[in-house]
């Protein structure tokens, strides 16, 4: 099959709406968009508020351990939780081997670091005056931090498009952990391998396609909340 | 008059040296002060103490400036340090920050624009505003909560003659506000204070009217630093 064949092929499934192609897109955003929420919400509070402790030996060590987490090869983490879901494993009761919830997991993990590294230098590129500035008006501690996260906005919703970008291109980990089970844990980047090992180049395209343009798009809509002070 | 600020025993310490020690001060309302001394000396380092942003090794702080824990003074910085965004919305923040209804923010924040001359800035995006506008807004927002200690740290250093007018010109229209003015210039604090203080290695030297201070040599660091001889 030529290229051309498994494009033409490709923007025939899209645009019929083939549910077996849809109904993976969904899978694939749902697992991811609800793994990148998890982690910013555990993430970006968590940077921020290191990102304001400016002199510290400990936060030296844990930026250099983080940074580290976030070269995490991705199989790599699949298989350290996959041997905690395990049925041998200590989490095995759970039952959550090869269930989105596992992919979901294994998403958080592979994300978090990145926003949290991420998180942690836009804060700490804000200048200190700006929290003082806040708590000379009478901030509480707690919107001081606001102020110096709504300073930092655009290096934040840099560090949940990174996570976003990771989590989303991920093959290797959602395929040890979800198992790849069709209707149930496929996602995307999975039923790609797939796809192109039993040669069907035009669903394999098509997913190619709309992760592509899922990724440009989610970037473009991070990048618009950033320019029109969503915050403000 | 009743003390609008009390200090007594206060000392703060950086890598084992005096940072900044005021042994009893007190200050009243709507007194004007000009802290003056070499570079190092503590000046802006008593301020942060007073204002929160430093916290002593000893000694005690009373700041009587208003209603509420929010209220501590408001400190003007040499740089403006400004939120992002537009000049409403920096003038607004402290306002927002006490929950007024936003009828009175409006208000308060035209009328404090208007004080400093931005009346027509407004909706001006702050990263557009020239140094000397930046720190007309740092001023405005100041304000806007209508405080009743003001502590100004260097606040027309490195502007034009005419934006120092304009923040001068504000300041000497506040007869209810305690000011607590850090100037390198003794001109400016000459024209601005009542009393001064001078500051040299951290200590609370003098601490006379204005006119004393000009007039004589009152020890031999006050001699120097009158006579350029301090940096």
């Amino acid at each position: 099959m030529s290229i051309l064949q498994g494009l033409g092929d490709a923007l025939k499934l899209l645009f019929n709406l083939d549910p077996h192609l849809w109904g993976i897109v969904g899978r694939s955003l749902q697992v991811s968009l609800l793994a990148i929420a998890l982690a910013a919400c555990l993430a970006v509070p968590l940077g921020a508020v290191l990102g304001l402790i400016r002199e510290n030996r400990f936060l030296k060590g844990f930026i250099v351990f983080n940074n580290a987490l976030m070269g995490l090869p991705p199989v790599v983490a699949g298989l350290v939780v996959y041997i905690l879901l395990s049925r041998q494993g200590p989490l095995g009761s759970w039952q959550l081997l090869f269930t989105v919830t596992a992919m979901v997991i294994v998403q958080v993990v592979l994300a978090f670091p990145i926003i949290l590294g991420l998180s942690l230098s836009a804060v700490q590129a804000v200048p200190p005056g700006i929290r003082e500035a806040a708590k000379t008006l009478g901030a509480s501690p707690r919107e001081q931090v606001l102020a110096v996260m709504r300073e930092a906005k655009g290096g934040l919703l840099v560090a949940i498009a990174a996570g976003l970008g990771r989590v989303l291109a991920e093959v290797g980990a959602v395929m040890l952990v979800g198992g790849n089970i069709a209707g149930r844990t496929r996602v995307m980047t999975t039923a790609i391998v797939l796809e192109t090992r039993q040669g069907n180049f035009g669903l394999a395209m098509g997913l190619g396609l709309i992760l592509i343009l899922l990724s440009v798009g989610l970037n473009m809509l991070i990048n618009a909340l950033g320019g029109k002070g969503a915050w403000r | 008059m009743k003390p609008v600020l009390e200090v007594s025993g206060l000392k703060k310490t950086f890598r084992e040296s005096i940072a900044c020690q005021v042994d009893n001060l007190q200050v009243g309302a709507g007194e004007r002060l000009a802290l003056v001394g070499p570079s190092g000396a503590g000046k802006t380092t008593f301020l942060r103490l007073v204002n929160g942003l430093e916290q002593p090794d000893a000694g005690e702080i009373f700041v009587k400036s208003g209603s509420g824990k929010r209220d501590r003074g408001v400190m003007v910085f040499q740089r403006p340090h400004l939120f992002s965004g537009s000049v409403y919305y920096n003038i607004a923040y402290g306002l927002k920050l006490r929950k007024y209804p936003a009828n009175l923010v409006e208000e308060r924040v035209a009328k404090a624009a208007v004080q400093v001359g931005l009346e027509h800035a407004l909706g001006w995006n702050v990263a557009t505003l020239s140094a000397g506008e930046a720190q007309r807004v740092s001023l405005a927002r100041a304000l806007a909560v209508r405080p009743r200690l003001l502590l100004l740290d260097e606040p027309t250093a490195n502007l034009d003659p005419g934006n120092v007018r304009v923040i001068e010109e504000v300041l000497q229209g506040l007869f209810e506000v305690t000011i607590l003015l850090v100037s390198h210039n003794l001109a400016q604090a000459r024209r601005m204070a009542r009393r001064i203080l001078f500051f040299n290695s951290g200590h609370l030297e003098i601490d006379v009217p204005a006119q004393d201070f000009f007039r004589a040599s009152l020890s031999s660091a006050h001699g120097l630093f009158l006579e350029g001889e301090m940096p």
